[in-house]
């Protein structure tokens, strides 16, 4: 098993994620976030819970480039984290300790990337350079651990090209894996393909991608057993 | 102990397990069945028209007030059942609008309808609607003959405060907490503005992070029909429940610094520090270890 841990984990792809238009709820490393572009497109990597009441950010909305919560609207200002809105008090200053908690956050290579938890303030100041991956195909969410995963990948011919990056074929289509561990019992498997999009639109992958993740799942009963 | 809680002042309150209707048909062969703090209760009516609970097999003190059954779950209440007057007032309609199924702590649930602030958010074009966002102060007072938690003057623009308005109002509430997981509100009637319409917050606890809600109201309003009430009711808590089921945790965490309040939540810190100071483990974190 080639697992080799790195503090950034490609979470979600880049192209999926428009500046001060929604907000898309991830993991990394077991914990909840929410992600979102501001209007000049920088990612923002969030723990996903409002400092106010616990209610998840992921179901708010970007209002004059702040992420607005849906329970109160409290409004946090980009990069900072910080309360800058308290919409029940339209006149104060919102206190200092209103603030979210915020992750290293970058593009790179086509994936949205988040630095651990753990390892922030660790080395390795930028996402690794991973193999040049032309469309980004499709995201897995697995019901397995990022072991199993990894174990599923390497056991179809897959090679680790790049730290949490795996290649190898798919329905004979050269592929790109790049694999993030979410949470307990879940980690996603982000595909991509280094072939044209007609590829894609020919259907052959898909098929090859819901074969694999019935059989990735399928492997962990024996692993519980064994 | 059959009930998976160890707090004394959980164990020693009434906690509903439903409206008395569930039991209409029940008997000792064939009870309602039904859950409370991870315990299987078994409920009937005898024929001479008591009821009886049996928790796990061992029976349980359990009355029926206000057309709802509660359960002590110590069989030593610490006091007995809240005053509910409206209850038994001349003119008032009596609804129950049954029980919604929230995965969610009792605390949140309580905190959720004691919060005016959420109103323009997540009851836009009911109780609250943008730009009438702000909450002006209001008064939280402990009463300490009842233990009763209540907050006095407090005031919000409605655009459409109950089934039968037909226009905004400038409207009136008081909030009570009675329990740690009953509570009432009082709002300006609109058919009858002179009078306030009562709503009750009955909620059950299954576990620690499943609850059912139920809410039975006391209202002052000759127009509209049983079904139009309930159907109200109904959608305020539907706005509510996806809100609810996703607060991280879902137990209300009451050691300080994890969630900021301010002003307009008065109430609700109030009632964090009620909980604490009765020391309420059931549904709640009391440090940030237990996270």
């Amino acid at each position: 098993m080639n697992f080799l841990p790195h503090a950034w984990v490609p979470i979600h792809p880049s192209s999926r994620l428009a500046p001060a238009n929604g907000i898309v709820a991830g993991f990394v490393d077991g914990h909840e976030i929410a992600l979102w572009r501001d209007e000049s497109g920088q990612a923002q990597a969030w723990e996903n819970r409002c400092p106010h009441r616990g209610a998840r950010l992921s179901l708010g909305r970007i209002i004059h480039n702040r992420l607005s919560c849906a329970y109160h609207g409290w409004e946090f200002e980009a990069n900072s984290g910080r309360c800058v809105g308290i919409p029940a008090h339209p006149s104060q200053t919102p206190p200092r300790s209103a603030c979210v908690k915020t992750y290293a956050c970058m593009d790179k290579g086509g994936m949205i990337w988040v630095k651990r938890p753990d390892l922030q303030d660790a080395g390795e100041a930028e996402p690794p350079d991973t193999p040049k991956a032309e469309f980004f195909c499709r995201s897995l969410g697995l019901r397995i651990d990022v072991v199993a995963t990894v174990e599923a990948l390497e056991s179809r011919g897959f090679q680790v090209c790049a730290p949490n990056a795996w290649a190898g074929r798919l329905a004979s289509v050269p592929m790109i894996a790049m694999v993030s561990y979410a949470q307990e019992q879940l980690t996603f498997v982000h595909f991509w393909v280094q072939s044209n999009r007609q590829l894609i639109k020919a259907g052959a992958i898909f098929p090859a991608l819901v074969a694999f993740r019935v059989s990735a799942e399928s492997r962990m009963p024996a692993e519980i057993s064994s | 102990m059959t009930f998976k809680c160890t707090d004394a002042f959980t164990l020693n309150s009434w906690l509903t397990i439903g409206p008395a209707s569930r039991i209409s048909f029940a008997s000792k062969a064939q009870p309602y069945r039904t859950t409370l703090l991870e315990s299987q209760l078994a409920v009937w009516r005898e024929a001479d028209g008591g009821v009886s609970a049996e928790a796990d097999g061992i029976t349980v003190l359990v009355e029926s007030h206000y057309g709802y059954l509660w359960v002590c779950p110590s069989g030593q209440p610490a006091r007995p059942i809240f005053e509910f007057p409206e209850y038994g007032e001349a003119g008032r309609r009596i609804v129950d609008c049954d029980g919604i199924g929230v995965a969610v702590s009792h605390p949140r649930m309580i905190e959720n309808f004691l919060d005016m602030g959420h109103f323009p958010y997540v009851h836009a074009n009911y109780l609250g609607e943008l730009p009438n966002t702000e909450v002006a102060p209001y008064e939280v007072k402990h009463d300490e003959l009842s233990d009763e938690l209540w907050a006095d003057d407090c005031r919000f623009f409605q655009p459409k405060t109950s089934n039968s308005a037909t226009q905004g109002l400038q409207v009136e509430y008081k909030y009570r907490v009675m329990q740690s997981a009953s509570a009432m509100l009082y709002k300006t009637a609109f058919t009858r503005p002179e009078f306030m319409d009562a709503i009750g917050l009955f909620v059950q606890p299954h576990s620690e992070e499943r609850i059912t809600a139920y809410c039975l109201l006391a209202y002052i309003d000759d127009t509209s029909s049983e079904n139009d009430l309930l159907s109200f009711q109904h959608t305020i808590f539907g706005q509510d429940k996806p809100i609810l089921e996703n607060q991280v945790p879902r137990r209300m965490p009451l050691y300080p610094g994890t969630e900021v309040p301010t002003r307009c939540d008065a109430m609700s810190t109030a009632y964090r520090r009620w909980l604490l100071d009765k020391n309420v483990s059931y549904g709640t974190v009391r440090s940030a270890a237990q996270v």
